[in-house]
């Protein structure tokens, strides 16, 4: 191939809508930093696992809708995570595991949602804006939004000797809701919410119960808090909301759900589940266990093969 | 005085505090006592953060806050001070005179003669919210925000609402009472360990001046 510009592994050619996430920025809150970074971060961590990276500085293409094709100029391995069809040089070829793309070939990612879909691929990597490769949608810091003609680029270098075959199997359950840790507001909760709007910055939602809020002083806000407007809409913080406000906030998602809040589609209904701290504590625990195995690597089942081999 | 925290979800427990000094004492114990914990300031209020969901968190906190004693005043110079060089040609300028019942040269006046601080940040990257502290030179409550917001106000505009002080760190949408511009960069992600030029609780006073 003559037109290998060095240290560029690929040639994005169709984009969707997609941008360069990773963990994201944690600690500058109180500057008025969001944490922008992956919007579901199980998938995020997944993807970038599967490949050996590392679950917070390794960059990944967050795909949130759309068509993203990509020419690979490079031997390298891909792992694409979430729900999309994908192909390599137009053959169908697996998503949620690493696979050993061949340079000159061409990965197209379909999104099919619902969620963002994440693509980690070995030796990419991106510069950091106060410490992180992310995007932040709404302030414009770090990251950037991926175009036609954009390159994906890393340090020259081996086609990496790994893991191919390594997969990641979700386990995660569905709930049927969002659960969600109130603030004393009653009666939000027991109705169902329509989805009017979704985007990194919130999720939008009108129809329910309007809870009587009062006022709110201009303060802190984390991601997951759910807002409620003067004109009784309700917002769902995102990854690149605002770190405070002055709407009242009604409840907090649950750590456990947060990823879920990227899933929620536009015109769809929402359940609420209330729950308490010791449920919110138990559920984001059992989260984190199912997602330690979650990953499943080429070389435990190796090893595996070679004892029954011996 | 009785301060207890509440569970805010299960990443991080709020504060309520009564007024300004209150808040300072308190996020200023808080950080001292969890320097590993992300503590950051509401208008009344602090919250402490943390990465992933900790049982242990509002007793923690709670213990921690049995230990604040009361103190009613906000004084000036008990933080880093800044100076802001500004000048004092905002397009609403006249407007907010017309608000606070003075002339735009009263105005100008106190406000140079007042002494701000940094009650919280938020809204976007760098954009400190400044309360008067110490003496009040004019009656800032006065000016609410506008009406109608603008839809994209300058980087490095000085800005009245709510009885506030701000300066917009970049060109971004914006409600407030325009009343002059600075040079200062509020903030920049490449300015190495100090992207924002003001931190919470800190003191600023301006100049005029256009360095």
């Amino acid at each position: 191939m003559t037109d290998v510009v060095e240290g560029v592994i690929a040639v994005i050619e169709s984009v969707g809508l997609a941008t360069v996430q990773d963990a994201g920025r944690r600690g500058m809150g109180h500057l008025g930093v969001p944490r922008a970074g992956a919007w579901h971060g199980r998938r995020y961590r997944a993807a970038v696992r599967v490949i050996d990276g590392d679950p917070q500085r390794t960059p990944a293409v967050e795909l949130l809708q759309g068509h993203f094709r990509m020419r690979i100029t490079r031997d390298v391995l891909v792992a694409v995570v979430g729900p999309a069809e994908v192909r390599i040089d137009r053959q169908r070829a697996a998503a949620d595991t690493a696979t050993c793309v061949r340079g000159g070939s061409v990965l197209e990612i379909s999104h099919r949602g619902p969620g963002p879909v994440y693509a980690a691929i070995t030796g990419w990597v991106e510069p950091a804006v106060l410490g992180s490769a992310s995007t932040d949608t709404f302030s414009g810091i770090g990251g950037r939004l991926l175009a036609s003609g954009d390159t994906l680029e890393g340090p020259p270098g081996a086609a990496p000797a790994l893991s191919v075959g390594s997969f990641h199997r979700d386990s995660a359950r569905d709930h049927g809701g969002l659960r969600v840790l109130g603030l004393g507001h009653a009666g939000w909760t027991t109705t169902l919410w329509r989805v009017t709007s979704t985007s990194r910055s919130g999720v939008r939602l009108r129809g329910g119960q309007v809870p009587s809020s009062g006022t709110w002083p201009s303060g802190p806000m984390v991601e997951g808090a759910v807002q409620c407007t003067p004109a009784g809409e309700l917002i769902i913080l995102g990854p690149d909301g605002g770190v405070t406000g002055g709407y009242p906030v009604v409840g907090v998602i649950a750590t456990a759900d947060v990823d879920r809040v990227s899933e929620v589609q536009i015109d769809t209904d929402i359940l609420f589940i209330p729950v308490d701290i010791p449920t919110a504590m138990a559920a984001h625990r059992d989260g984190a266990e199912a997602e330690q195995r979650s990953i499943v690597r080429r070389e435990s089942l190796s090893q595996e093969g070679s004892s029954l081999d011996s | 005085m009785d301060l207890t925290a509440r569970w805010f979800g299960d990443r991080a427990v709020l504060v309520d505090v009564q007024e300004p000094a209150q808040r300072e004492q308190v996020a200023a114990l808080l950080a001292g006592e969890f320097p590993d914990l992300q503590v950051r300031r509401g208008m009344v209020s602090v919250l402490v953060e943390v990465d992933a969901p900790e049982a242990h968190l509002l007793d923690r906190v709670n213990s921690a806050l049995s230990e604040v004693a009361v103190s009613s005043v906000l004084r000036p110079g008990s933080a880093t001070a800044h100076v802001v060089r500004a000048t004092y040609d905002g397009e609403d300028l006249e407007e907010v005179s017309q608000l606070l019942q003075a002339t735009t040269s009263a105005v100008v006046q106190a406000h140079l003669a007042q002494t701000w601080r940094v009650a919280m940040i938020g809204f976007a990257p760098g954009f400190a919210y400044l309360e008067p502290v110490g003496p009040v030179t004019m009656d800032w409550a006065r000016v609410p925000r506008r009406d109608t917001p603008r839809s994209r106000v300058p980087a490095g505009s000085l800005a009245l609402a709510a009885g506030m002080s701000a300066v917009y760190p970049a060109s971004m949408p914006g409600g407030w009472h325009l009343v002059g511009t600075t040079r200062e960069v509020m903030f920049d992600p490449a300015r190495g360990d100090r992207p924002a030029l003001l931190a919470p609780g800190d003191d600023v006073r301006f100049e005029v001046g256009d360095e």
